[in-house]
């Protein structure tokens, strides 16, 4: 017969009474904001995690007013194939090879800001992207003059500002600079900018629908093209992501479907499209050391 | 008047002599570890830092653990198990559990060996209370407990329903298996 009353809570709750102290407080870190490294055309904030290969398949069909005898546009494809790689979780990079222009496009992007919450307040993610991109179409055989390397050259760098308002709402701006190495004639600029932004809207866990549009300055736009405007839809599995997209845009890297969109939108010169991404993990990760 | 001495005196020694074993455990370092399985991947947790009392008198017993203590091998599992969508342990960060061992007569904490329990009782999980069971081994070495048990909680049923791109990978059914070695509690 003891003398106490042993009440177990009361021993419980005196031994674990500091437990909760000890935890330092946390900064609670976005993660996220878009379901995948691609809006729809243009790129989003998402990198990959350290050691994770995405392979990516890009498709664009013909427009859709080319007609039933075009099959809507379904006869004629462009097709895009890249590898991307998460070097560390804030840098991703990527390689591909468009049947459009017979482009190569490579590219390097950074997260340079984290939108957090908690001890650390941060309200966006920004990332800085750069790209390369090379046209290796073969000159007419009537042309005498040899296009040299350095003029099949364009670069681009973008900012990507990105804020995740609600577990269903993203919204991102993105300012990009389209660098040609050699224009037509002297009229035209090797600048050109652009002012882009895009969202998405969760409508259920497994979809979102999201919209993104670049705007060309009119100051250094190329004459003749359009802005481009892409309607997506967003379709998550395991290990997959399927991008259903409907754009005006030529082409899939920044040159040329921010700067030499010919098709208007509006008067149903409509691609339709797909995104294909598959994240493959290729680097097992450390054990985690006990905090 | 003597023999009521000596008689109250055995007794008082005798109550010593069985409370001893009588007296509550304690662990700070009780395993606690779940498992899920799917055709898409495995996913195993371990947390060594479970705080248990055992009361070998009453039959009962009581676990915490706290939910930032359980560690996995791939460090973004652990930071997306803490998360919003999933544990929410900044909300949440403690699972407990309150029982009793419902077949307390069968186990002997005087005498070493392993014996079969059944601890009835509930479990809280995410800011979730649900009555639980689970069937395990008490096994008394020395005079002092080691338990172990292996359990199976539906997630859903505790309000974690994870987002759609990792319901796939993480099982409904996690298999819990709980494993503390029990001192004297001072």
């Amino acid at each position: 017969m003891q003398a106490q009353d042993l009440n177990l809570d009361s021993l419980m709750a005196s031994e674990t009474k500091d437990t909760l102290k000890d935890q330092k407080p946390a900064t609670d870190y976005t993660i996220a904001t878009f379901k995948s490294t691609t809006i729809s055309n243009g790129h989003s904030v998402e990198t990959l995690h350290k050691g994770v290969m995405d392979f990516v398949i890009n498709h664009r069909f013909g427009t859709l007013n080319g007609g039933p005898y075009e099959w809507f546009g379904l006869d004629n494809a462009t097709v895009r194939i890249a590898f991307d790689y998460g070097i560390t979780n804030d840098l991703t990079v990527g390689i591909g090879h468009a049947s459009f222009d017979k482009q190569y496009d490579t590219y390097a992007k950074y997260k340079v800001l984290k939108q957090s919450s908690g001890v650390h307040i941060m309200p966006v993610t920004l990332d800085v992207l750069g790209s390369l991109m090379v046209r290796t179409t073969r000159d007419p055989a009537s042309q005498t003059y040899k296009t040299p390397f350095k003029d099949r050259v364009f670069t681009s760098l973008q900012v990507l500002v990105a804020r995740k308002f609600s577990n269903d709402f993203s919204l991102q701006f993105m300012p990009t600079l389209v660098h040609y190495n050699v224009v037509a004639n002297s009229g035209l600029h090797n600048d050109i900018i652009a002012l882009g932004i895009g969202g998405r809207h969760k409508i259920t866990k497994m979809m979102a629908v999201n919209a993104e549009y670049y705007y060309n300055l009119p100051g250094t736009k190329l004459p003749g093209t359009n802005n481009s405007l892409c309607l997506g839809i967003d379709i998550e599995t395991a290990g997959h992501v399927f991008q259903l997209i409907f754009t005006n845009g030529t082409g899939i890297a920044p040159r040329p479907f921010i700067t030499e969109t010919v098709g208007e939108f509006f008067k149903g010169d409509i691609h339709f499209g797909f995104n294909v991404h598959r994240a493959f993990q290729m680097k097992k990760k450390k054990k985690m050391q006990t905090s | 008047m003597k023999h009521i001495k000596i008689l109250f005196s055995a007794i008082l020694i005798l109550s010593f002599a069985t409370s001893t074993y009588a007296q509550v455990q304690f662990t700070r370092n009780g395993k606690i570890s779940f498992f899920s399985t799917t055709p898409v991947e495995d996913i195993k947790a371990e947390n060594n830092e479970v705080v248990s009392f055992l009361d070998p008198q009453k039959g009962e017993m009581r676990f915490q653990v706290l939910i930032k203590g359980f560690v996995f091998p791939k460090a973004t599992m652990q930071e997306h198990f803490n998360g919003k969508d999933y544990m929410d342990s900044d909300q949440f960060p403690q699972a407990k559990f309150t029982g009793t061992i419902t077949n307390l007569k069968d186990v002997n904490f005087a005498k070493d060996g392993a014996y079969k329990v059944t601890v009835k009782g509930s479990l809280t999980v995410h800011g979730v209370t649900k009555p639980a069971e689970a069937s395990g081994t008490i096994t008394i070495t020395g005079g002092l407990a080691s338990a172990k048990a292996v359990f199976k909680i539906n997630r859903e049923d505790y309000g974690v329903t994870v987002p759609s791109f990792a319901s796939s990978k993480i099982a409904k059914d996690i298999e819990i298996t709980v494993d503390c070695k029990y001192g004297k509690y001072k």
